[in-house]
């Protein structure tokens, strides 16, 4: 099966007309009340587990209202929030979402600006502020460090998450995510071209020699995370 | 008393009927009643190493065998028949039983730890002339390659033609005997009391067949004590040699007496357990709760957990239908009726056994409980999501709740077992009598037969479909009870029988009779009723994307040339995924069926009618004979696997699924249980984090009003390899839908059931 994504305008016709379901669109329209409704269909599993709403991505940060609005109500109804950000957001809209935020998964990609610009097309600037800003508020924080061999896997970058991890109290755990390549698939189902990186994922492994490196580099409470 | 005077003294009998028969036991009662007096042995004197090698091999050399056929039990059958056709038919049952057992072939080599063995050659089927030697449905979904197995030349002439026109029953079964009051007191306890003078002589006649059938274990067991001492004397491995000691000193004490340690009393339940084979019954005997009957004989030594795994690889090795799993099972944990933990050291020891000698049967259903041990929870889910499919979960809150509902007293309700897929019983109180409901083939009915044009509402089709269902029901209903008077009357079982509260008392076989004789209605189709309720409604009434006349024809055809329509139907909201809408149909139509069961109950003057859900492997049974349906299902394939999502509609997660089901209040809509299917991820190395997750997932669902989960974790490339190179997984175990199964053994249908449900499982 083959999408032309050039002249595709997600129209979805295509969809009802293919009676072996070979085709679908992921995602879907929906207003704060409905999610929420969702959500608490769980609320039994939330309260046995400490479990709660996590909001990810995409970035959240990008549809902030919507956000807000979710994580506002979601505090409301005693649900426990979280969010998982690139950190790559106005300032005065982490501290809009902080009373109703218990916790950060908060994403630290790479420490030199130069390569940060280059891989995320942005500069990591507004990223660090921001970190230091929640850390300064007093939210709960875990540094998510997505590891890809020879593009972070060095020492200056782990020297940065270890200093990150004992400077800033607030950091509960810093989380070491081994690169793997499940994006493949889907920048091919989303017709979105080429897929930029050409490695494998990490093995389990490699991950382990990461881990036990960072922690006699002396990272706080580091550990692997998925 | 040797074997030989013995079998004279049967055949005296025989010419001077019963009363000789009973008076001529006492001899024997006597001579077992002294040894009563001998001091309580040790447990198995066999180092844990021996056994252990001693088990793995056997084993193996079980699992390599082919299916045959053992023509043992209809041949003494049919000759004892011949023997004793005019004693009353209790007594001539009693007779034939013990003419069976003193004639069988003894086996001490298959399984050298434990007396007992059910057949001629391991994995041979026992032959029941009750049932028409037939191969049961599902044992050929199971592996096509028994079909065959009874084909003309393989029962001989006269045997056929001599059970020719007698009554064909089913294979009965599905109980729990008090094998609390076995291990205290043995048979001679039961005999005595069966001697007791009785009011009438049809009790009489009856009790004195309670007598005979007793004594035929007990002697039975004799002869093996004999066979051992000689096997001990010809032997040259000295372990073997003591174990043949053991063996014959353990059956000279039980089961006619009190057992007096762990080793006799897993001999004496295990002797019981194979007789009631040789009487009659085959699928889901069950030991019922193993833990608490074997405490009083709890001490902690070395082998315990060897001895366990003998003791379960004694009701594996003895095949009633060959390699086809009987669904026999243990329970153990749970609390009391003050909501007290009764998992204690045996508990666990069960659990381990298990996981040293990997069986897929018996089967282990842990009574869960918020308030059982945790390093029980621990072990359970660690041996979960390692892939044991081992232990099964039967939540004790909603379990006893519903039999208190149904009339049970709390403290009985609160000492329930499973005894079979996941049927429930209690323990010499409370079988399993058992007629499908049908309940997706009334809907078709409805729409087919009715020839009514003028549904204008979903509900229009509901009410037309409350009509089939109840004439459906009253049918099977009727037609179960013709089944147990007839089983009692042809063939009633005075052994299992007097092990049974009140039937000894009342002289009534248990066919008849137990303390709580209720009937189980067997679901068929729950989900796929649903499902296509809110199919058409959605389809049809909501979104008007079909006509009901379009639909009706396509179920006609099967779907022929109507891809898209049965594509719009699939894509209506399904059960089991926390979906509002559609679970409403559910809980609307469980409603409507209590109420038919209520009125067929006081037009029928029946027993108790007890709605459960059990599948074994009956969904591919079942589903060949149905239809197509307006749940997308085409004819003839399978309905739903459990209570839970149909295959392939579980699109929500497993809290979703779990949400659906406990929507249903089983202490009310399914007194006899449910099963619930879910699949995790396959766990290759221990992680304590998501192990405490699902810990909590399990505990949460049984807070929350579930009654049953079996878990299966799966990797489907694993589940592949295994199809290409068996050799490499002797022991992957799955659980299916109500009988667990080496993966590798399963036929192919089933195969690529499990790595479906591989495929989409959700976490």
């Amino acid at each position: 099966m083959h999408v032309e994504f050039d002249i595709c305008n997600a129209c979805g016709n295509c969809i009802d007309t293919c009676a072996y379901s070979a085709l679908k669109i992921y995602g879907r329209q929906s207003t704060v009340e409905e999610v929420m409704k969702e959500v608490e269909k769980d609320t039994i599993y939330y309260n046995s587990s400490n479990g709660g709403l996590t909001l990810s991505g995409g970035e959240p940060m990008y549809q902030f209202e919507f956000t807000q609005a979710l994580l506002r109500l979601a505090k409301e109804k005693k649900i426990h929030t979280c969010i998982e950000t690139s950190g790559y957001a106005l300032t005065e809209e982490f501290e809009e979402i902080l009373p109703f935020t218990d916790l950060f998964l908060y994403d630290y990609k790479l420490t030199d600006d130069f390569y940060h610009k280059r891989y995320t097309k942005k500069s990591n600037e507004l990223i660090i502020k921001n970190l230091h800003y929640l850390n300064q508020k007093s939210a709960n924080i875990v540094l998510r460090c997505i590891i890809i061999p020879s593009i972070n896997d060095h020492e200056d970058h782990f020297n940065a998450i270890v200093d990150l991890s004992n400077r800033l109290k607030q950091i509960q755990a810093v989380e070491i995510i081994p690169y793997h390549d499940f994006g493949r698939s889907k920048y091919k189902q989303l017709g979105m071209g080429e897929y930029p990186l050409d490695q494998g994922s990490v093995s389990s492994e490699t991950a382990e020699l990461w881990l036990k490196k960072l922690k006699n580099m002396g990272c706080r409470n580091v550990r692997l995370g998925s | 008393m040797s074997k030989i005077s013995r079998r004279k003294f049967i055949t005296g009998g025989a010419k001077a009927g019963g009363l000789i028969l009973a008076s001529g036991l006492i001899p024997s009662y006597t001579h077992a009643m002294q040894r009563k007096n001998l001091t309580s042995g040790n447990n198995l004197d066999v180092s844990p190493y021996d056994l252990q090698s001693i088990l793995f091999k056997s084993r193996d050399l079980i699992r390599k065998s082919p299916d045959t056929v053992c023509l043992e039990r209809a041949k003494f059958l049919t000759e004892a028949y011949q023997i004793y056709q005019n004693e009353p038919t209790p007594i001539l049952r009693a007779l034939a039983f013990n003419h069976v057992l003193q004639n069988m072939t003894l086996d001490l080599h298959t399984h050298p730890v434990f007396a007992g063995n059910t057949t001629s050659k391991p994995r041979a089927w026992m032959t029941f002339p009750e049932d028409g030697f037939s191969v049961p449905g599902q044992a050929v979904i199971e592996n096509p390659g028994l079909e065959g197995l009874f084909n003309d030349d393989v029962i001989p002439d006269e045997i056929r033609s001599f059970w020719k026109g007698k009554p064909v029953t089913p294979p009965t079964g599905h109980l729990i005997i008090d094998n609390k009051m076995l291990v205290e007191k043995g048979l001679l306890y039961i005999i005595q009391k069966a001697n007791e003078p009785a009011k009438d002589d049809e009790i009489d006649i009856y009790r004195k067949a309670c007598a005979i059938s007793c004594q035929a274990v007990i002697d039975w067991e004799e002869r093996y004590a004999v066979a051992a001492e000689q096997e001990m004397r010809r032997t040259s491995d000295p372990i073997i040699s003591r174990l043949y000691k053991q063996i014959s000193e353990t059956c000279r004490q039980v089961p006619a007496g009190p057992s007096r340690n762990l080793y006799e009393a897993l001999q004496s339940i295990a002797i019981v357990h194979l007789a009631m084979h040789f009487e009659g019954h085959r699928y889901s005997v069950s030991p019922g709760r193993l833990d608490q009957i074997l405490l009083p004989f709890y001490k902690q030594e070395n082998n315990i957990m060897e001895l366990l795994a003998a003791f379960m690889f004694s009701l594996y090795s003895n095949s009633v239908y060959g390699s086809h799993s009987k669904t026999q099972t243990i329970t153990i944990g749970g609390v009391n009726e003050r909501g007290e933990d009764q998992c204690n050291e045996l508990t666990l020891e069960i659990l381990k056994a298990f996981d040293l000698i990997k069986l897929n049967e018996p089967l282990i259903f842990l009574r869960w409980h918020e308030n059982i041990a945790s390093d029980i929870k621990q072990k359970a889910i660690s041996m979960l999501l390692a892939g044991m499919a081992m232990p099964l979960l039967v939540g004790d809150e909603q379990t006893a709740k519903g039999l208190i509902n149904i009339g049970v007293r709390e403290r009985d309700a609160w000492n329930y077992a499973v005894l079979g897929c996941n049927e429930l019983g209690i323990p010499g109180k409370m079988i399993f009598q058992v007629t499908s409901f049908n309940e997706v083939t009334p809907l078709r009915k409805a729409l087919l037969d009715s020839g009514d044009s003028s549904f204008n509402s979903v509900n229009d089709i509901i009410l037309s479909t409350i009509g089939y269902a109840k004439t459906g029901f009253r049918s099977n209903i009727m037609n179960s009870i013709e089944y147990r008077a007839t089983q009692a009357q042809a063939y009633p079982t005075p052994f299992t029988s007097s092990l049974m509260d009140q039937c000894l008392e009342s002289g009534t076989d248990l066919a008849l009779k137990t303390e709580y004789p209720f009937l189980n209605l067997r679901s068929i189709g729950f989900t796929n009723l649903v499902n296509s309720l809110a199919a058409i409604d959605w389809v049809v009434f909501q979104k008007r994307q079909a006509s009901l006349e379009e639909i009706k024809n396509a179920i006609e055809n099967n779907y022929e040339d109507e891809d898209l329509l049965r594509k719009k139907l699939l894509d209506a909201p399904k059960w089991g995924n926390d979906n509002e809408y559609v679970d409403n149909f559910a809980l609307d139509w469980l409603k409507y069926r209590r109420q038919i069961l209520t009125e067929l109950e006081s037009e029928l003057d029946c027993p108790k009618l007890i709605e459960e859900l059990v599948v074994r492997s009956l969904h591919h049974v079942d589903g060949k004979n149905i239809g197509a349906t307006p749940d997308g299902r085409y004819a003839g394939s399978p309905v739903c696997d459990s209570v839970g999502a149909q295959q392939g509609t579980q699109k929500e997660g497993p809290t979703a699924l779990l949400n659906s089901v406990c929507k249903m209040n089983p202490a009310i809509y399914w007194p006899g249980g449910y099963n619930l299917n879910i699949t995790f991820p396959l766990l290759k190395s221990k992680d304590e984090v998501l192990s405490e997750k699902i810990r909590i997932l399990v505990d949460t669902f049984f807070s929350n009003g579930g009654q049953e989960l079996q878990i299966n974790s799966l990797d489907e490339a694993m589940l592949l390899d295994a199809i290409s190179n068996p050799e490499k997984y002797p022991f992957l175990m799955v659980r299916i839908a109500g009988f667990n199964g080496y993966f590798t053994e399963l036929s192919e249908v089933e195969q690529l059931e499990m790595t479906q449900r591989a495929r989409s499982c959700s976490f």
